[in-house]
């Protein structure tokens, strides 16, 4: 029971309030990468999930003292940034060679500029890693 | 000092934590890194530089380069004599559209000039596609052309461009824009700068643009058909006729695309002369400023008809985007229908004409009216047609003699052919002239269709000074004029249906000055009482001295081509089921001239039937009785890569003995392609490097010069110059760019059909005539083979529209499939002519067959029928694994598949695991292919038969192997701590507990 924690707001620091708006950051932007994006050739489903997970797991850091909470949902982003920017590679490696996309295709800036918010994500939740979640006593 | 501990101990907790974070990260870019490096290799190799080098070794140098040893001086010898092959190319192939009372070439006073036109910011020195890319520093932008050859450019106006900020945008949907600025630009500070200077004539400018994955739209930003005479154009030049200010005023089409162009013999833009050419290149301009000086005398002639309405093409009621009413799963819900049958281009303007002089069939009614006041009239319907350009000089052309020779299958025209001279004295150098050769054949109704006139030859002079002539010689096959009948009985066996044929009736060959002016000429010899028009609608005699005598055929001849000339496999129906009306009887009407009522209408909303949706799926593979127990593997039989130069395709005991050696992991490295293959070290074959395109290859010297490789004018000015010398010389360049940048294999040249004008990669295609793309397709490769090159000819067939290019049905006659868009590739891909050893095949299906798996073209026509010995890989499959199955492709008689190692993998498993013979003997037959196209390439130069070879590795591989190995320790190392630490922690502060 020592581990669980009652109260997920109660003295919290810098750290905590930055993971959680990243947490928010990336629920928010998975929902708009799957409904901007899911008519694309290039659309990832388990990117969506990865990101969404990541934002939920952020619950563990809110109601658990475990040391590793803050990590997990920073894992579910690496892993959600990676297959985002490898599935973003065909539409851009076609735009390299001079390919113009149609209608029916992708649009690799919009892929990548969501492959760029999901490394926000990590970059910054990785910095939060560094930080205290609670007030030490 | 307890409290001091924990402190410590919680932040380094906290600082593993993070540092576990970091490291893992950078393991996944790592990763995502080196999963593109497996991707795309070939592309990373490019950028980089890293490209395999070519294996030194003691054996024979087969393919040299013409300007010597491969060395820093050579490469510019070479990149030299391009630049200057560009120039030549471009002054032989602009065409003239007119020139009124010798405007063209200028004085040599005339050299203060206006460029107009916001493309003057946005020249077309290439369209968007795979290969080379434009070097200002070669000279050739238009600026420095005109200013090289002595202009003095207006260049406050020229620097408004720059400047404008609006610029064209090539995109596939109606906010596409043709970039030109509104008539409000031009303040009046902007007309004061060519008020009183820079108006020895105003140079006008036009593009047009398109490219790979964007067909031109029909309509577009300003709510009209892109290639249509835009307001703002029209704004443009009435402002500059209206301010009298110009002593001449010059319009430059630069588009490879046939804009809308009667608008310059309207007296209201006071256009005094135009060229239209294609695509410059990086010198193409240089060529450009030669005409309007006259350093060069015109010559090219239209190989695309530019109709006053581009709308008004049969083809553009198909065109684009259709989906099926009941089927929309991507890649398999879209269509469209070839309903103008064979008639493309200047077939159908022509032969209607024809109808319309000889006043049957409807020729005249409403149907298909774009531009005629009332009925249709080929004067009003008609700009330029095929063929057509001017020159400087006049030329007088005599037919000495035209010879069907039936036992030799060969049409000679002998034609005398003299230099008048320029009537105006403005141009006294030397010109050329192109003899252009055509054919009417009988007709009637019930027959297979035929155009009025068509194509089958041409020749070009050299350089003619003033009364000066030379006797040409036109050599044509009669193949090129055959009539694919399928409803024909075929003559080497009578239980087939399907031959090319003769049918019995009156042949008359003709010179003229265009495809108009032949069919007057015939017309003329045929009909002396019709009233013959030109397309300005001024009567015409015509000259039926420029005609055969008839060669009348007493009965119809289905033996003569009842087999391929090229190998003697029986030709007869093989395409059927490419006519959307297999799968709904009589659900298309196609074209005849014999009712030009059926003029088409759009097919919209067709619906897919059980049958189609079921040849859409794709999944047809049936494993076959072969076992894997058939074949061996791994053997070592002694035969090495270097020695199958001169083993013969059809040595079946040698190939069996080398393809034996290979492990089943080896074949499969060879059918998954990555713009290139590994070097296979067991049996000595070298990394080989393949790379786009057609306007030259997308890479950089790896010896001599490294500045680039040559971006050569477009295939539309190559088409347009009637030269195939030129052609043979640009396949000679593309296999020395080849040895400097040791690459084996181009994709390119293009060889799709202009069906219409609006196709986004007409620049990388010759015609709308397939016997044009037959000889100029021919003539390249064959000197690229020669040179070492594999030409990798695309994209093999139908490919002639973007939109929906991946998966897009094309339905058409077998009729028209085999006289159009398969005899563009014949004359490259057969054995006999262009000899070409590699192909690429298209995105597009062949009726409802992705073309990469089609088994009735790629191996039933391709080999066959044409003789095709090469290798054959897909597009890019990569991006179309939905539809291009494995299995399917590699029986269908696809070798490799582009840019996707994936395949690899699949083979291999499907292979071992599902222990399928069937597709173990396809991926040899793929090898066979593979090896015997490259050991006819610059591959196999240098190596012996004890050549070692390495396997080639790229340096930034191995770092990134390096890499994910470091970060992935780390990451474990740093979790470990991360763990111990916390755990630590935690048992610190039960003990403080």
């Amino acid at each position: 029971m020592k581990y669980l924690n009652k109260y997920p707001f109660k003295d919290r620091t810098v750290g905590f309030w930055i993971g959680l708006g990243v947490a928010a950051l990336a629920i928010i932007s998975a929902i708009l990468y799957i409904a901007l994006c899911n008519s694309d050739k290039y659309f990832s489903t388990l990117v969506f999930v990865m990101m969404l997970v990541g934002g939920l797991t952020y619950a563990t850091v809110m109601f658990t003292n475990f040391k590793i909470a803050a990590l997990i949902p920073v894992v579910f982003y690496i892993i959600g940034f990676g297959f985002a920017i490898d599935f973003t590679l065909p539409p851009l490696s076609d735009v390299w060679n001079g390919v113009v996309f149609n209608s029916v295709g992708s649009n690799p800036i919009m892929l990548l500029t969501f492959s760029i918010i999901f490394l926000v994500c990590a970059i910054v939740g990785i910095a939060t890693n560094f930080m205290n979640q609670k007030k030490e006593n | 000092m307890n409290e001091s501990l924990q402190k410590f101990s919680r932040k380094t907790v906290k600082i593993w934590r993070g540092v576990t974070l970091i490291v893992a990260l950078l393991l996944a870019i790592f990763l995502v890194l080196s999963h593109m490096g497996v991707n795309y290799e070939g592309f990373i190799n490019d950028a980089l530089g890293t490209n395999a080098p070519a294996t030194e070794g003691d054996g024979e140098i087969r393919y040299k380069s013409q300007f010597g040893e491969l060395n820093a001086e050579n490469s510019k010898k070479l990149i030299q004599a391009e630049n200057e092959f560009n120039i030549q190319a471009m002054e032989e192939g602009a065409v003239m559209l007119r020139n009124k009372d010798g405007a063209l070439p200028l004085k040599e006073s005339e050299r203060s000039v206006t460029l107009f036109g916001n493309s003057v910011a946005q020249p077309v020195y290439s369209t968007n596609g795979g290969g080379s890319n434009f070097k200002s520093a070669r000279g050739g932008s238009l600026k420095d052309a005109f200013a090289s050859a002595g202009f003095k450019i207006n260049e406050t106006l020229y620097n408004a461009y720059q400047s404008s900020g609006v610029r064209r945008s090539s995109v596939a949907n109606s906010s596409a824009s043709i970039g030109e600025v509104p008539i409000g630009f031009y303040t009046n500070e902007l007309k004061n700068s060519y008020a009183n200077n820079y108006n020895d004539a105003a140079i006008v400018l036009f593009t047009r643009y398109g490219g790979e994955g964007v067909d031109l739209q029909t309509t577009d930003a300003d709510g009209v058909p892109m290639l249509s005479f835009h307001k703002q154009e029209k704004d443009l030049m009435k402002m500059i006729a209206d301010s009298n200010k110009f002593g001449k005023i010059i319009v430059l089409v630069n588009s490879p695309f046939p804009m809308d162009i009667e608008w310059i013999e309207d007296p209201q833009y006071k256009v005094d002369a135009c060229l239209a050419f294609g695509a410059a290149g990086d010198t193409g301009f240089i060529g450009i400023a030669n005409l309007l000086t006259g350093k060069a005398d015109p010559s090219g002639h239209l190989t695309d008809t530019y109709a006053t309405d581009s709308m008004s093409a049969p083809a553009m009621r198909n065109f684009g985007n259709f989906q099926y009413t009941n089927h929309s799963k991507q890649y398999e819900g879209n269509y469209v229908v070839y309903a103008e049958s064979i008639y493309v281009g200047y077939k159908y303007y022509e032969t209607r004409y024809q109808d319309q002089v000889l006043g049957i069939n409807d020729a005249d009614s409403a149907s298909g009216v774009y531009a005629s006041k009332g009925g249709w009239n080929y004067a009003e319907e008609m700009a330029y047609t095929f063929g057509y350009g001017l020159s400087y000089a006049n030329f007088t052309q005599e037919v000495k003699s035209i010879v069907w020779d039936r036992t030799a299958h060969t049409v000679t025209a002998t034609v005398k052919v003299t230099n008048n001279g320029d009537p105006t004295g403005a141009y006294t150098g030397k010109s050329k002239s192109v003899v252009q050769l055509y054919v009417q054949l009988p007709w009637e109704k019930g027959q297979a269709e035929k155009s009025a006139i068509q194509l089958i030859g041409f020749a070009k002079t050299g350089l003619l000074g003033k009364n000066e002539d030379e006797t040409v010689t036109v050599v044509v096959d009669d193949y090129l004029f055959a009539t694919y009948d399928e409803k024909a009985t075929n003559g080497a066996d009578t239980n087939k249906k399907g031959c090319y044929v003769f049918d019995a009736g009156n042949y008359y060959f003709a010179i003229g000055n265009d495809a108009h002016d032949a069919l007057n000429n015939v017309l003329a010899k045929t009909h002396p009482e019709a009233e013959l028009i030109d397309e300005k609608g001024n009567d015409v005699d015509g000259d039926a001295d420029k005609v055969s005598d008839a060669v009348n055929l007493a009965v119809l001849d289905n033996t003569t081509y009842a087999k391929s000339p090229a190998t003697g496999e029986i030709v007869c129906n093989t395409l059927q089921e490419i006519n959307y009306n297999y799968y709904k009887e009589n659900a298309i009407k196609y074209l005849t001239r014999g009712d030009w009522t059926t003029y088409p209408q759009a097919y919209t909303g067709l619906e897919a039937t059980d049958k189609l949706k079921t040849d859409l799926d794709g999944h047809t593979y049936k494993k076959g009785n072969e076992k894997t127990s058939d074949f061996k593997v791994s053997q070592n039989n002694g035969i090495k890569f270097a020695d199958l130069k001169d083993v013969d395709y059809d040595d079946d005991e040698t190939w069996e003995k080398f393809l034996d050696q290979l492990s089943v992991s080896e074949l499969a490295t060879i059918c998954g392609e990555k713009m290139g293959n590994d070097a296979i070290v067991s049996v000595g074959k070298p990394y080989n490097n393949n790379t786009d395109g057609p306007k030259g290859l997308g890479s950089s010297y790896q010896r001599g010069d490294k500045s680039g490789i040559t971006l050569y004018v477009d295939e539309v000015v190559m088409s347009s110059t009637f030269n195939l010398e030129l052609l043979k010389k640009r396949g000679e360049f593309f296999a020395e760019d080849a040895l400097y940048a040791n690459y084996h294999m181009i994709f390119g040249p293009g060889a799709d059909w202009h069906r219409t004008a609006y196709s986004g990669r007409n620049s990388e295609y010759y015609s709308e005539d397939p016997n044009m793309s037959f000889l100029c397709g021919a003539a390249q490769c064959r000197a690229m083979q020669d040179g070492g090159l594999i030409a990798g000819i695309k994209h093999f067939a139908g490919n002639d529209q973007e939109t929906n290019r991946h998966g897009v049905a094309t339905f058409a006659t077998e009729q028209s499939f085999r006289e159009g868009s398969l005899r563009c590739f014949e004359g490259a891909l057969r054995d006999d002519k262009g000899g070409a050893l590699g192909v690429m095949t298209c995105f597009n299906r062949i009726g409802a067959t992705a073309g990469a798996a089609s088994y009735p073209v790629q191996v039933q026509i391709l080999r066959n029928e044409w003789g095709f010995k090469g290798v054959n890989l897909t597009d890019s499959s990569k991006d179309a694994s939905d539809y291009v199955h494995t299995e399917e492709c590699i029986t269908g008689g696809t070798d490799m598949f582009n840019n996707d190692t994936s395949r690899t993998q699949s083979l291999i498993t499907i292979v071992r695991q599902k222990k399928d013979g069937t597709i173990q003997k396809a991926m040899r037959t793929a090898n066979k292919h593979f090896y015997y196209a490259y050991s006819r390439s610059s591959l196999i130069n240098g190596l012996a038969h004890d050549t070692v070879v390495e396997d080639f590795v790229p340096w930034w591989k191995t770092a990134l192997k390096v890499f994910v190995a470091v970060t992935a320790a780390l990451t474990a190392v740093s979790g470990v701590l991360f763990i111990g630490t916390g755990v630590i922690n935690e048992l610190q502060k039960r003990r403080e507990d």
